[in-house]
């Protein structure tokens, strides 16, 4: 405003009149015709209006070359502000939308690899995101329970034929009462050998005794007796069957004996391994169940930054639209100048050099509040409104 | 089938901001940058929801409306301005042109979408 105030003091006249340039002439004849009057046209009257008249045209001549002088030193000022503002103008203008146009396409590119981490973020998130983290949970889950259950199930067979083995072992034991009541019948029938050879030995001697009449006697008594032997030899050797069978009944219980202990130990080292593998097993899928939900809460908290950065990145749009606006109200300033020196070429005055019409044009292009704010200036001190945020409408 | 947006914008960051929010929403879109542009695109395309800005070079996001509701099969796409522009006097304009919401740049994508969600056409 001070500046304007200013300029309003400076309009002035850029020329002299013609009346201006001929006072000093037409003074100098006039003051030589007063003195031929009062001298009555003596010499030295003539000699002083001459010298009048002389002196005005000098101050004429003078008045003359001055104009001149100042006619060409305001043609050179008119075309200094002209050079001035076409020089500038497009320097101003050019470096603005050079650096407009890098900062958009830099900001553009870098959207634009935000924008393909986001996208590859998404996908990523997608495959493993919360419903496929839950699938591959419940996955692991089921692979776990089969693994446990299979695994449970080879250890049953092993029990199972332990079982059977025991009761085949006891079954076996079982045939030892059968095998020491054959004994018994054994020692029974060599017992009845043994006593029918005393009554065949008796018969003999009584068949002796009873002479001639007794031979036949004597007869079947011999043979009572080589049956008897016979059935007493048959005795023994059932006995030594028998003992033979017990002694490898037990030979083959006490054998059995020992490798059910050790089969007891193997299963109860597979149940042992079985359930430290199981449990190792579930600790792996639950680290790596962990794992996966911390690179998935990861990958989303990054891509929220990543997406937040997008949004910050927006103000280079606005940036860029200031810019714009500036760059283009540079651009008109020499036509702007130019008309500005033709007009006071034209009226013959200095004007004043007026920012109220560019600044106008360049009010005119705003667009955002903020623009129109800095444009008035700071009011009472208070800066200028901030960017509005999720400002929406529906018409 | 995906449905299709245009996003009509000279800013090619806000292009890809709101291209990548959509994409993400499971959005088709295509890109216009400015006004003219976006008409060259719209041709023979069945676009289901327009977004443009409203200060473009060569054409202006207002006069773009106004072409867009002056061809017969976009009469009834509902069309979201998105711009830096705040003033009233500019909304009264583009709701005039044909527009169904104004939203102001900057923008939360969630906010856009919202608003996308429940404009477009089903």
């Amino acid at each position: 405003m001070a500046i304007q105030e200013s300029n309003m003091n400076l309009n002035l006249k850029l020329n002299p009149t013609n009346a201006q340039l001929l006072a000093a002439p037409a003074v100098g004849v006039l003051g030589g015709v007063a003195c031929l009057a009062v001298s009555t046209a003596s010499l030295a009257g003539a000699v002083c209006a001459v010298a009048l008249v002389g002196g005005g045209a000098a101050a004429g001549w003078v008045a003359v070359k001055a104009r001149q002088s100042k006619d060409e030193a305001l043609r050179l000022y008119f075309m200094g502000h002209r050079a001035f503002s076409a020089d500038v103008a497009p320097v101003w203008s050019g470096q603005i939308e050079a650096s407009r146009s890098q900062m958009e396409d830099a900001i553009a590119a870098l959207s634009e690899r935000f924008g393909g981490i986001v996208q590859k973020l998404g996908q990523m998130l997608s495959e493993s995101g919360s419903g496929g983290g839950a699938t591959s949970d419940a996955a692991a889950a089921a692979l776990y329970a089969d693994s446990q259950q299979q695994l449970q199930a080879v250890v049953a067979s092993l029990r199972d034929a332990m079982q059977s083995k025991a009761q085949m072992l006891d079954k076996v034991q079982g045939l030892q009462i059968f095998v020491g009541e054959l004994h018994e019948m054994a020692d029974g029938v060599s017992r009845l050998a043994q006593q029918t050879n005393l009554l065949a030995i008796n018969a003999a001697i009584e068949a002796a005794h009873a002479g001639e009449s007794g031979r036949g006697f004597s007869q079947v008594a011999q043979e009572v007796r080589a049956l008897s032997r016979a059935s007493g030899e048959t005795g023994r050797l059932i006995a030594s069957k028998t003992g033979a069978i017990r002694t490898a009944i037990d030979e083959v219980r006490s054998v059995a004996e020992v490798t059910r202990s050790q089969e007891q130990q193997v299963v109860a080292v597979s149940e042992t391994r079985i359930r430290d593998v199981l449990a190792q097993f579930q600790g792996l899928t639950g680290s790596l169940a962990d794992s996966a939900a911390f690179l998935r809460d990861e990958s989303a908290g990054i891509q929220a930054e990543v997406n937040d950065a997008l949004v910050q990145l927006q103000f280079q749009d606005r940036v860029s639209q200031v810019l714009a606006h500036v760059r283009d109200n540079i651009t008109r300033m020499p036509d702007v100048m130019q008309d500005h020196c033709d007009a006071c070429e034209r009226d013959g005055d200095l004007q004043p050099l007026e920012a109220a019409g560019l600044l106008k044009e360049l009010e005119a292009t705003y667009a955002m509040a903020s623009e129109r704010d800095i444009h008035k200036g700071p009011a009472d001190g208070k800066a200028a409104a901030p960017a509005p945020q999720n400002e929406i409408t529906f018409f | 089938m995906a449905k299709t947006i245009l996003i009509v914008d000279d800013s090619a960051s806000v292009r890809q901001v709101v291209g990548i929010a959509l994409k993400g929403a499971g959005y088709d879109v295509i890109e216009g940058r400015d006004g003219q542009d976006a008409l060259t695109k719209l041709t023979g395309q069945k676009v289901h929801l327009i977004v443009s800005d409203v200060n473009m070079p060569n054409m202006d996001g207002i006069t773009f409306v106004k072409n867009v509701k002056a061809m017969p099969a976009y009469r009834f796409t509902p069309v979201i301005m998105l711009t830096t522009e705040s003033q009233e006097g500019k909304k009264r304009e583009g709701q005039a042109a044909g527009a169904k919401a104004w939203v102001v740049k900057p923008f939360q994508p969630a906010m856009l979408l919202a608003a996308v969600e429940k404009l477009v056409l089903p």
